[in-house]
């Protein structure tokens, strides 16, 4: 098994069969296996080693005899021996490392060059550094050549970025100005509606007077009638005409059967007479007939009992998402009525009496105060949009579009991405969304947060947090891992935790200068 | 993936509380109901001109009446091997089922050389043994020199023709204090006392408990119906060879240490094990069901889990951050979510589209996989499992013969009948690497996971009905708790049929029975990342390894939920003194691979696990042993110190072997924590963390910070470590060892190391290299222990010995100190890595 991996591990490099066993070492300056060329005068054959922690000196035969002789491991770059030592791979043709010491002898291939195994006859470690070099540095190339094209592009959309934000804020200072105007008109508006109105109300008083009168008689006229028609109905009801409505003489009549079982019980009818057995005209009038009334203008037709209203379906809740809706139990139906189909009392339909006519001269107040009053209402409109339009540009100035606005072209636009089950979707500032190839139902998994990269450069990294929540689980968020490229595109999304799901994408306004190589390898002391 | 999170969520977990609706308790089930509050009645005597001797079979048969005359029995007393005895007791013409497949081969039985007549009694005597039947009322009392050690008490014998196949029966230990065993419950070491009006008692009926509670006598996963009675002169225990559900009470207390067993259905087949100390007990079971073989060396190291990675790419980002972090990994794990559709033996065609070449990229850097396979198998005309399992009629069935369907993972499934060897053969034979495709060597190990077996359905437990009915008419409640061992029966077939018989299988089971040990290493299941569940996990698996079944782990860092920084230090470092060393989390948990945390929390989980590698010769040795004298890995302390009655209820300490102490820190936030040192004055222990020396006996408060967790070597011991730094087992494997010898009083210390292939069944054919280590002073014996063994191959290396030298003795609870000098050359200025000796006797090494 080991020498497939192994075969496979190297054969995947396109190497050649050459083996190359490291010795000493594989440069000119001759230097104990393990150490760099930096460090090499440091152990000079002439002389006694003097471990670099200066704890002890000894013989330079000790050097590499794979025995631990200074505590801080200097005295064994080359092997094993030393718990924290430090072996270094020359790795000529391609970039030198330092390895822990616990990597030598381990039976895994670290350096390119092989170094780093030599006394396992179970393996042995060809060269390839060569190959790797030239790999890495094709790759290197290929990655400048991207940051190049990438830059370019960058500097395109980092240009319309920043004059976008410059007409922003040229438009936010003509903003400033109308809504200054129109704060004047506004002013000036309610003045005169004020002042309009003013006139308007003392004209109206004496219709106002006018007009309660009436309401007055035709209450009255009302009740006259409501007593009228009571008096006609007890006459009716009181069939054996001894003045009094008994409980016998309701029995007899179908409207007050409440339940609908086909009879008017005892208690039905006691209800109708508000709880009497009997009731002379003038409690009729008060007490029972608006018991009574109701059934009577249902059974004619004249009136139905309210039908208990549908619970509209409340629209699609952004807490609970799809998984709610297949998981959750069907509403409970409403509380049915406790059998009996009782209508409510029907409002007094007190039909507002028709406005009386105004007189010329009102009717001129009254037209005049309306127009200004509409006059008002556009100046009050006209700021509030201005305000609307002005918080829109703030909320744009206040977004972090990168240091040279190159993100800010993204904003508005929208990037799909497909897996074999999902289309996600990354409208960058906005929001991340999920929606299942065989369903409609979108996900949202996140809403724009925050730049969470680390502190050397925020901007490799967006979060869109406070998405839908997860069935008994927390609200989706989304990463972002804003990489360089010369497209915008969305490469790839996973979901390593549940319901944390990691977006990659490519632009070219995360091209920046990769900070090249430091080569500290040579100077680690 | 999503999808499956929304189905079955309801069935995962939520809550921090098992269901009591679907778990139920002994009020909720008949025959426990029923028995539970019988009184004892004088219903049984024995038929004296029944009985019958057969002095060459070891067997004493007799009748036994019913007062009643309705329930009269038979029973079968036998002489094993070792002075244990079996018991079976059962109707005249009982049609109950008698269980096969959990004792390991054949039974010893001796003859029955010397019994004695009395009137109204017959008495087996032995070298070590009396065995009494009293006639009336009836008991059989086994006694040894140091007097009555276990009664089986007859008047709470209950057979009764109104509770179908129920039954129940009495056991007293009268030697003994305290009651142990019965795995496996999330309870401390010792058993509780349980009664009517109080705790329920003990269940054993495998279920898939979610969320399970602490401190709870409900079932879990497994079930092992081993019960300890312990006391400061002897331990005696009981085995119960029934795999039906069973319901214990236990009472522990002087003179009135006994427990009362009811059981569903099956036969009351009991065997007696009459210790005299807790090790020969465990060895008298252990010598009944078997030991585990040893495990490939890799399976002793660190394995990384979780459920899921979610792709091959996820999944090798994480091998190779282990590998830039410097962290030791052997194993890489993955969940039910890397098949197609929770079709066993298939992969997921998109998220892992190239698994041979994902298992070539593990291998590049020395890690194996282990890859989840169910029992359930989903009904989908077309999949080859399905299809063919169908056509032969592999399936467990429903009671009206039709296959038995239910959900589980894949959806609608039906479940393999592993009581039929025909299926257990079918299901193993997909293991090779034909029938699984795209699958190498590298997929060294197998999981099997949900073999309760689980079913999603909460009206009956979660599991399959006590009437559906297996191969042979068997019916499911008779057999139910050994469904689990005879899945990883047919996965260990499956496994040594696909590389021939040359690797020992690696194979993870989450129910298990008694026998268990043959073929899998068990965990805890689905345990929470709270402390609480960090402390039953030493419990758990101490009690476990009592059961036979050593190799024994719990999920570091805890399954559900997500664990403070501190508590997954704490985690890490005691996980790494339990057999089995794996961290795995729920899909709802955040990700938790060490190299996720800040430099300080990296660098103590590190450290937890490197000290884990440096350990791995002790663990290896260990199993060896176990292979050899069936002793537990992991012991309590009462195990090790069995007179010493203040160890009785220890359960967060336990002892690698003899010679290493470890006390998990189960607490938050504490600077110091209490520590018995067990072994009175003579014992000393010696910090592996700081120069500090204790004595026993008592507790001690310990200093403790974030850094480790107290870890002692026991005077005298020698411990073989491999301190070389690496990242895997395979990579260590060409490196010399350090001995760490803690000198006693007389300058001495002694040890055990053993070395073999690390992979294959040789080492029962003795290619090994097995040697007693003697530390004198400055000179070093090496023994070969077994003269026949062959060594050739397997040099005993030496890189460097530690010598721990105490220099002011502990007093008064006040710690010793003690000095440390390496030698890493002899007298002759040789290195003694540069000694590869041939042991064919006895070499003494002086070093310098």
């Amino acid at each position: 098994m080991e020498l497939f991996a192994r075969n496979f591990k190297f054969s995947s490099l396109f190497l050649s069969s050459s083996v190359i066993l490291s010795v000493i070492c594989t440069s000119e300056v001759p230097r104990p296996r393990g150490v760099s060329l930096s460090r090499a005068s440091l152990y000079n054959p002439e002389r006694n080693f003097l471990c670099f922690d200066n704890s002890k000196t000894i013989p330079f035969v000790q050097v590499n005899d794979d025995y631990c002789d200074c505590p801080d491991g200097s005295d064994e770059p080359g092997t094993s021996a030393c718990p924290h030592g430090i072996f270094h791979c020359t790795n000529a043709g391609h970039k030198p490392m330092n390895l822990a010491s616990s990597r030598v002898n381990d039976g895994v291939c670290d350096c390119c060059d092989g170094s780093d195994e030599y006394a396992r006859n179970t393996i042995t470690c060809p060269n390839i550094c060569m190959q790797l070099g030239r790999h890495a540095r094709e790759e290197a190339q290929r990655m400048a050549e991207l940051v190049k094209a990438g830059k370019h592009l960058k500097a395109e959309l980092s240009q319309r970025g920043m004059q976008l934000k410059e007409e922003k804020k040229e438009k936010l200072v003509v903003l400033e100005k109308n809504k200054e105007e129109a704060e004047r008109v506004k002013q000036e508006k309610q003045q005169i509606k004020d002042e309009l109105e003013a006139a308007e109300n003392k004209a109206l008083e004496i219709y106002r007077k006018m007009e309660d009168e009436e309401k007055k008689r035709k209450a009255e006229a009302e009740a006259a009638k409501n007593r009228e028609e009571a008096t006609e109905t007890f006459v009716k009801f009181d069939s054996n005409q001894d003045g009094f409505v008994e409980i016998s003489e309701l029995q007899t009549r179908q409207t007050f059967d409440k339940d609908k079982n086909g009879e008017v019980s005892v208690e039905e009818a006691r209800y109708f007479l508000n709880n009497e057995d009997a009731v002379e005209l003038e409690k009729f009038v008060t007490d029972a007939w608006p018991n009574i009334k109701p059934y009577l203008m249902m059974d004619a037709g004249l009136f139905k009992p309210p039908v208990p209203q549908e619970e509209s379906p409340s629209e699609a809740d952004d807490l609970q998402g799809d998984e709610a809706d297949e998981e959750e139990a069907p509403q409970d139906e409403e509380e049915p009525d406790e059998g009996e189909d009782e209508p409510e009392q029907p409002e007094e339909a007190v039909e507002e009496p028709a406005p009386l006519p105004y007189d010329d001269e009102t009717q001129k107040l009254v037209d005049r105060a309306t127009f200004a009053r509409n006059e008002f209402a556009d100046a009050e409109r006209a700021v509030r949009d201005i305000e609307a339009e002005i918080n829109n540009i703030q909320d744009y100035l206040e977004k972090d579009f990168g240091p040279e606005e190159e993100f800010a072209s993204l904003q508005g636009e929208c990037f799909d991405y497909s897996d074999h089950e999902y289309i996600y979707k990354l409208c960058p500032f906005e929001k991340t969304t999920q929606l299942p190839k065989s369903g409609s139902m979108e996900t949202r998994l996140g809403s724009w947060g925050r730049w969470d990269g680390p502190e050397d450069n925020k901007y490799e990294s967006m979060l869109y947090d406070k998405g839908q929540s997860c069935w008994n689980g927390p609200q989706r968020s989304s990463k972002v891992k804003v990489v360089c490229g010369v497209t915008n595109e969305v490469t790839s999304v996973t979901e390593p935790n549940r319901c944390e799901y990691l977006f990659e994408f490519v632009t070219p306004a995360a091209c920046r200068e990769i900070a090249s190589d430091v080569d500290d390898l040579h100077d680690e002391l | 993936m999503l999808r499956f999170c929304l189905v079955f969520a309801t069935l995962l977990s939520f809550g921090q509380f098992a269901d009591h609706d679907t778990f139920k308790d002994c009020a909720r089930v008949n025959f426990c109901t029923t028995l539970r509050t019988r009184t004892p009645e004088n219903k049984y005597s024995v038929d004296s001109d029944s009985v019958v001797i057969d002095p060459d079979g070891g067997q004493l048969k007799f009748d036994l009446l019913d007062t009643n005359g309705s329930d009269n029995l038979q029973v079968i007393i036998t002489r094993l091997e070792g002075d244990n005895f079996r018991v079976q007791i059962q109707e005249p013409d009982s049609d109950r089922y008698q269980l096969q497949d959990v004792l390991d081969g054949e039974l010893n039985v001796l003859p029955n050389d010397k019994i004695v007549i009395d009137p109204d009694s017959y008495t087996i005597v032995t070298d070590g043994a009396n065995v009494t039947i009293q006639f009336s009322p009836f008991s059989i009392e086994f006694t040894t020199n140091q007097g009555p050690q276990l009664v089986l008490d007859g008047t709470r014998l209950i057979f009764d023709k109104n509770l179908d196949k129920a039954f129940a029966f009495g056991v007293t230990f009268p030697q003994a204090y305290q009651l142990y065993g019965i795995h496996e419950h999330a309870d401390g070491l010792a058993l509780q006392t349980t009664q009517v009006g109080g705790t329920d008692p003990y269940r054993l009926r495998n279920l898939d408990v979610s969320g399970y509670e602490l401190n709870s006598p409900m079932s879990l996963y497994g079930s092992i119906p081993v019960l300890y009675g312990h006391g400061s002169e002897a331990t005696t225990g009981i085995f119960l060879h029934n795999a039906a559900e069973q319901w214990m009470e236990i009472t522990n207390g002087e003179d009135n240490t006994q427990a009362y067993v009811m059981v569903e259905s099956g036969a009351l087949d009991v065997f007696v094990l009459l210790g005299p100390t807790p090790a020969e007990a465990v060895r008298q079971y252990v010598g009944l069901t078997g030991t585990a073989h040893l495990p490939q060396l890799w399976a002793l190291g660190y394995h990384q889990s979780r459920w899921n990675y979610v792709s091959q790419d996820d999944l090798k980002d994480v091998v190779a951050n282990f590998t830039t972090y410097d962290f030791p990994l052997d194993v890489i794990w993955l969940d039910i979510d890397y098949t197609d559709g929770k079709k066993y033996f298939t992969w997921d065609p998109n998220a892992f589209s190239d698994p041979v070449e994902m298992q070539q990229n593990i291998s590049a850097s020395n890690k194996r996989l282990v890859t989840i396979i169910d029992p359930h198998i989903k009904v989908e005309q077309g999949y080859n499992v399905y299809d063919g399992a169908l056509e032969q009629d592999l399936f467990v069935k429903r009671a009206d013969g039709s296959n038995f369907e239910g959900d589980c993972w894949p959806g609608l499934s039906s479940y393999m009948d592993f009581l039929n060897p025909d299926a257990r053969d079918y299901y193993s034979s997909f293991y090779s690497y034909d029938n699984f495709p795209s699958t190498t060597p590298v997929l060294a190990g197998i999981w099997n996971d949900m073999n309760e077996p689980s079913v999603f359905d909460n009206s009956i437990e979660k599991t399959l009905p006590g009437d559906a009915v297996h191969h042979g008419g068997v019916a499911h409640r008779d057999i139910h708790n050994i469904y689990g061992l005879l899945h990883t029966k047919s996965t260990h077939q499956g496994l040594i049929n696909r590389d021939n018989n040359t690797k020992r299988p690696f194979i993870l089971t989450r129910s298990h029975f008694a026998g268990t040990q043959r073929y899998s290493a068990i965990w805890t299941g689905d345990n929470q990342a709270e402390w609480g569940h960090l402390s039953v996990s030493y419990s758990e698996c101490l009690d476990a390894n009592l059961l036979g079944i050593v190799f024994c782990g719990a999920d570091v860092g805890g399954f559900s939920n997500n664990p403070s920084e501190e508590l997954l230090q704490r985690w890490y470092q005691a996980g790494a003194w339990l057999p089995f060393y794996r961290a795995h989390s729920d899909s709802s948990s955040q990700r938790r691979e060490p190299f996720l945390f800040n430099e300080d929390v990296q660098a103590v989980i590190r450290n937890a696990i490197q000290l884990r590698y440096k350990h791995l010769p002790v663990w290896y040795t260990r199993f060896y042993e176990h292979t050899r004298n069936r002793d537990p890995i992991i012991r309590p302390l009462f195990y090790q110190y069995p007179s010493n009655v203040d160890v009785y209820n220890i359960g967060d300490h336990l002892l690698l072997g003899d010679d290493i102490l470890v006390r998990a820190v189960t607490e938050s936030g504490v600077e110091s924590v209490q520590v018995y040192f067990p072994g009175g004055t003579d014992e000393h222990w010696i910090s592996i963390s700081s120069s500090d020396v204790y004595e026993g006996s008592g507790f001690i408060d310990v200093p403790v910070d974030i850094q480790g967790i107290p870890v002692y070597y026991r005077k005298g011991s020698v411990i073989v470590r491999k301190d070389t730094l690496r990242l895997s087992s395979d990579e260590m494997v060409g490196d010399g060892h350090t001995l760490h010898a803690n000198l006693d009083a007389d300058n001495k210390a002694s040890g055990t190391v053993y070395l073999d292939d690390n992979t294959s069944f040789n080492y029962v054919n003795k290619e090994y290299n097995y040697l007693k280590i003697d530390v004198d002073g400055t000179d070093v014996t090496l023994t070969k222990i077994d003269d026949d063994a062959n060594s050739d191959g397997f040099d005993f290396v030496i890189d460097d010995v530690v010598v721990n030298k105490i220099i002011k003795k502990p007093q008064n609870g006040i710690p010793g100190k003690y000095e440390t000098k390496i030698y890493k050359k002899t007298v002759d200025g040789q290195l003694l890595k540069n000694l590869k000796f041939k042991f064919n006797d006895i070499v003494t090494i002086k070093l310098a």
